[in-house]
């Protein structure tokens, strides 16, 4: 079954088109990868599902749920979560305030909301950041953060945007258990990643975005050995060292669109 | 921590309580207007220091306060209590349903609109007669100056109370979320217009319960002074120095800025506005955050744990 429907979406920002006639559905329980280069409209689409941009063209619908004009928030309480590709977080609460918080909102009270809070804590392993303030985190405890506080929302979906930039290999390891576990807890999940090895490691599926249209969708072997993704974003490099960590493509935190 | 607020929150009741035992009309009178200044300032606070909405605007809610429970009870011969609890809550709910529209806006833009809103209804109340038109209101002299004196402060310390409550909740939490990142916020499921709105709604039912108390206060109202936008920027200015978005700040700042303007009186009447153009540029060169605001330490901060003393009181 189907939980997230894209049917022919398209975004222009003034003249500039930056999503084509997309579509696509992910299933429930699946993890998708999506990749591309920098600029081919991925954060912009998930900006789009996630309720923080409207699409110009299309439709999203969450299960029977059509998404289209729903504001981000009543989109959020649904169950779709996301994080941001560049981190955004409370930077005026603590680090457990800012998981508390979404908890709270999206119905977790009293002794049930500490325990709840305390287990995303330590599930993105930053319990010995607990009381240290948003803005004193460093970039990848920002990252882990986000992702405390999206799961904080009971997600069916969750949006992924790049939660893996600036991670170190032991720390890379230890988050894609992370996904596989909570793909366990059968949380569908988009993600967002320039890194090969993480999207080879958890998709079932991969989505390849180019200059805004989908050129690719299927299996990560299938798209690996696609020469058209392989002239639009992984270069013939990786080809030859299959399994390398990334894309010839540079992968900074950049703004993608 | 806690307990020493306990003795600073006691103290500070004390002596305000029984100042009046102590000292004559003048002090009395200073002290009425610190009060009003405090919870005035302490009503912007909640919209332009938690929630990072910086309203220009502030003042129409006390005007709209003074000047409906005047016409009220003037015109329609309510008792005063009646028309300032009317007044009161139709003050805040224009801050509400203002709110939804101006809140869309944000920085300057937000401040601008907050600006013209007060001069808009400035020029509305001018032309109603029903308002009092452009002759104002005059109100029966009733009660001493004492009655006055402890009601605004009362209002002062309803104030304080109402932001220590929301700093300590979750919707205070809300709040500090909006003033850091809006679009974060909504992407947990907060409803940010509707939080935001309520801010502005409270921060207006304050101003206008100092409004009501000050229109039978002074006995006579006219518009232009009850709207004049200076008096926005005195609730700005105290916040800011006593510092935003804590819970004594602004009335530390109301008590310093009254304190130094009579003062400065003393010597003469421009030497206040000096004192208080001077006072500014300190703060604003010397401690941004105000008196009792977190300072920021450097590249980044180094500050861990809980807040300093002031951010939650």
């Amino acid at each position: 079954m189907s939980i997230l429907q894209i049917k022919n979406l398209s975004k222009d920002f003034g003249g500039l088109r930056v999503l084509e006639n997309i579509s696509f559905s992910l299933d429930e329980g699946s993890v998708v990868g999506l990749i591309g280069p920098n600029g081919a409209g991925k954060s912009t689409l998930v900006n789009l599902i996630g309720g923080g941009d409207q699409p110009t063209r299309g439709e999203i619908y969450f299960g029977s749920r059509r998404l289209n004009g729903l504001p981000a928030w009543r989109i959020a309480r649904l169950g779709l979560a996301r994080t941001f590709q560049i981190t955004r977080i409370f930077s005026d609460l603590t680090l457990d305030d800012n998981v508390r918080l979404a908890a709270w909102t999206n119905g977790w009270r009293g002794k049930n909301l500490e325990t709840e809070v305390a287990r995303l804590i330590a599930l993105t392993e930053l319990s010995d950041k607990t009381g240290v303030l948003g803005r004193d985190l460093t970039l990848s405890d920002q990252k882990r953060l986000q992702l405390a506080r999206a799961l904080a929302l009971k997600p069916k979906l969750l949006l992924l945007d790049e939660v893996m930039a600036g991670l170190n290999p032991s720390e890379l390891d230890r988050a894609i258990q992370l996904l596989a576990k909570l793909r366990n807890e059968g949380i569908t999940m988009l993600v967002i990643e320039h890194l090969m090895r993480v999207i080879m490691s958890i998709s079932d599926r991969v989505l390849v975005l180019h200059q805004g249209t989908l050129i690719a969708d299927g299996p990560p072997a299938e798209i690996v050995a696609s020469s058209q993704v392989q002239e639009a974003y992984l270069g013939r490099r990786y080809v030859k060292n299959r399994g390398g960590f990334q894309p010839d493509e540079p992968s900074e935190v950049k703004e993608g669109t | 921590m806690k307990n020493r607020h306990l003795v600073f929150t006691g103290l500070v009741l004390l002596i305000a309580l029984l100042l009046p035992l102590l000292t004559n009309d003048y002090i009395i009178q200073v002290g009425t207007e610190i009060a009003m200044y405090a919870a005035l300032a302490a009503g912007w606070n909640l919209i332009g220091g938690i929630t990072g909405y910086p309203s220009f605007g502030n003042v129409t809610f006390f005007g709209l306060g003074a000047i409906l429970a005047g016409a009220f009870s003037v015109n329609w011969h309510w008792q005063y209590g009646l028309a300032g609890i009317v007044a009161v809550l139709i003050a805040g709910a224009f801050g509400f349903l203002l709110g939804l529209p101006i809140l869309r806006l944000k920085g300057h833009y937000f401040s601008i609109a907050t600006l013209a809103l007060a001069q808009a209804t400035l020029a509305v109340v001018t032309n109603v007669q029903f308002l009092g038109g452009g002759r104002g209101t005059s109100l029966p002299l009733i009660g001493s100056p004492l009655i006055f004196y402890y009601i605004m402060f009362g209002i002062a310390a309803l104030s304080a109370l109402v932001t220590y409550l929301i700093v300590h909740s979750q919707y205070g939490n809300t709040l500090l979320a909006i003033k850091s990142d809006e679009q974060a916020a909504q992407s947990v499921g907060i409803n940010t217009v509707l939080a935001k709105s309520t801010a502005f709604a409270l921060s207006a039912l304050l101003g206008a319960m100092v409004g009501v108390v000050y229109a039978i206060w002074q006995s006579y109202i006219d518009p232009p002074t009850v709207f004049e936008p200076g008096i926005t920027v005195l609730m700005l200015v105290m916040t800011l120095i006593g510092g935003a978005g804590t819970v004594a700040g602004p009335i530390l700042g109301a008590v310093i800025i009254g304190l130094l303007t009579q003062l400065a009186m003393a010597f003469s009447q421009n030497a206040s506005s000096l004192i208080l153009g001077l006072g500014i540029i300190v703060v604003v060169l010397f401690l941004p955050q105000g008196i009792l605001g977190r300072q920021r330490s450097g590249k980044g901060g180094k500050r861990k744990g809980k807040h300093s003393f002031s951010l939650r009181g």
